[in-house]
């Protein structure tokens, strides 16, 4: 992908060639982020159509010079899906984890682990340890200070360490 | 160091953070702290095999020519075709209005798209202010204003899923002296207090030597077309109200000043709007006769008069009041109290602020 910059300059000049690439290279990592977060995978999918829409309507309101584009998206995703969340009653629903015969146990654990933490942490450890996202770029995603982003990080990562542990448990009181 | 102390570290490590030397040491001894660290390597490693095993098909495909854009041809477009609303979408530009008989000073920003929080601070002194809070796009994430001797300004720092947090600052208008309008940067000097903020519900924030500021506020998923203390409000002004939309200051057809967004409104008896420009002077805009003030005829949203053989013009964003004129009273030796804000402001005061001034020159 070109840089930045000159991407977004083209964006903002209408060039829907550059957006549609910009769409392509991102849009199904979006969509897989917003299904961790939404648990939902038509409403993973309406929220990623919608943030690139917003975007595509009103490309001003992201600036090269507060950070990547790719963070910039995900937080405009992940706005989009607190919204969902709170159009739903703000209520937090368990992630669906997929059943899929060639996941190892461990992997099966953690996953449904995962799908047991509020959306907050899942947003989190999702952005950085599947995305890859720095803790600058996770500080201007979540509108937090960086110092709050490591805090954070430990939390969630405690949390899904307990609840790992704590999984056979869990999956008994759900049957 | 004790383990317990260590976790932070240990996640902080695990993201390619440096860590105290006395951290690492620990680590270096630690079997448990090893194991952590195994742990959370261990969760990242298969989180992102089970990403890998999750479907990810190519984005669905879409004519983004086709997409309708916010654009210069939009506007006019819709600006052409408009049945009402050249007026209401006029005020959609409007994001706060600062109602009440003190000098009041507004910085506003405005929009039309996404996510709004509409706030009410009622003051220490009983004055009600409204702004409106955009939750996704942070440029209008933020709205500061002064009354009396002081400044509040609030910004919205994250939108979490069941509530706000907001920064808030409050402090004196002595502090910002000197360094002109509200900008961020001037406000962000300003110490900042963070609150929580559920939507529908209410805080109460202290104001040293006042009193409390209460907040309350609630989720919009459009800007209003005029926001003021009523709900009730409408785009049409009510007799004996006078207002003041996005107000631009023209002498001899060039632009003096632009108040883009910020919005005063006139409603009490008695009651006139301020507008300070420096170097240009004070003027005072009222319904009815001052002494010593010109004549301004009303031509829908534009107000025309003349001062000191120049021509003069208002442009607002909305219609201005019911009848067709208006009085001017300008006060061109008009400066700031020392200490005070002295850049350019807009808000109401009470006409009896004018007695005992001498009459327009």
């Amino acid at each position: 992908m070109a840089d930045d910059r000159e991407l977004w300059e083209r964006i903002c000049r209408g060039d829907t060639t550059a957006f549609a690439a910009l769409y392509r290279t991102l849009g199904p990592k979006l969509e897989v982020f917003l299904r961790q977060v939404l648990g939902n995978r038509q409403a993973a999918e309406d929220v990623m159509q919608e943030t690139f829409t917003q975007i595509w309507r009103r490309p001003n309101a992201f600036e090269p010079n507060r950070g990547t584009l790719r963070a910039y998206l995900f937080g405009a995703g992940r706005k989009r899906a607190a919204e969902w969340w709170r159009q739903q009653g703000g209520v937090n629903i368990p992630v669906r984890s997929e059943p899929s015969e060639s996941k190892t146990e461990t992997a099966s654990l953690i996953g449904d682990a995962f799908a047991h933490l509020p959306e907050e942490q899942r947003t989190l450890i999702w952005l950085r340890e599947v995305e890859g996202h720095s803790y600058a770029e996770l500080a201007e995603i979540l509108g937090i200070p960086v110092g709050t982003v490591r805090s954070r990080l430990f939390a969630a990562r405690e949390e899904l360490r307990r609840v790992w542990h704590a999984v056979p448990e869990v999956k008994k009181g759900d049957t | 160091m004790k383990c317990e102390e260590m976790a932070e570290f240990i996640s902080a490590l695990c993201d390619g953070e440096g860590i105290p030397r006395e951290a690492a040491e620990h680590m270096g001894e630690c079997e448990a702290c090893r194991a952590r660290l195994n742990e959370y390597s261990t969760i990242g490693a298969e989180l992102r095999r089970v990403a890998s095993l999750e479907p990810m098909g190519e984005a669905r495909m879409r004519d983004w020519e086709r997409t309708e854009r916010t654009s210069r041809n939009w506007w006019w477009k819709g600006w052409e075709t408009m049945r009402i609303p050249r007026l209401v979408f006029a005020l959609l530009l409007a994001t706060i209005v600062v109602l009440g008989s003190s000098l009041a000073i507004v910085k506003v920003r405005a929009h039309t798209h996404g996510t709004v929080l509409m706030l009410t601070a009622k003051l220490p002194d009983g004055k009600n202010v409204r702004c409106s809070l955009s939750l996704e796009d942070k440029k209008f994430a933020r709205c500061a204003w002064m009354a009396l001797d002081r400044v509040y300004a609030f910004r919205v720092i994250a939108d979490e899923v069941d509530h706000v947090q907001l920064g808030m600052r409050i402090g004196h208008s002595a502090d910002l002296a000197g360094t002109g309008a509200l900008s961020d940067e001037n406000v962000d000097r300003l110490p900042e207090r963070q609150y929580s903020f559920q939507p529908g519900g209410k805080l109460e924030i202290p104001v040293a030597g006042a009193g409390t500021m209460v907040i309350t506020g609630e989720l919009m998923d459009h800007m209003p077309s005029l926001i003021s203390n009523d709900p009730s409000e409408q785009v049409d002004p009510k007799p004996d109200e006078l207002r003041f939309v996005s107000p631009v200051l023209l002498r001899d057809k060039q632009v003096v000043f632009d108040f883009a967004g910020a919005t005063a409104i006139a409603s009490e008896k008695r009651e006139v709007i301020e507008f300070y420009v420096p170097e240009t002077g004070l003027f005072h805009i009222a319904l009815s006769p001052l002494e010593g003030a010109v004549q301004g005829r009303i031509t829908m949203s534009r107000i025309s008069f003349e001062l000191d053989g120049q021509a003069y013009m208002f442009l607002l964003a909305a219609p201005v009041a019911r009848g067709e004129h208006v009085w001017i009273l300008r006060d061109s030796s008009y400066k700031p109290s020392e200490g005070a804000h002295q850049g350019a402001f807009i808000g109401t005061s009470d006409e009896s602020h004018l007695l005992g001034k001498p009459p327009q020159s």
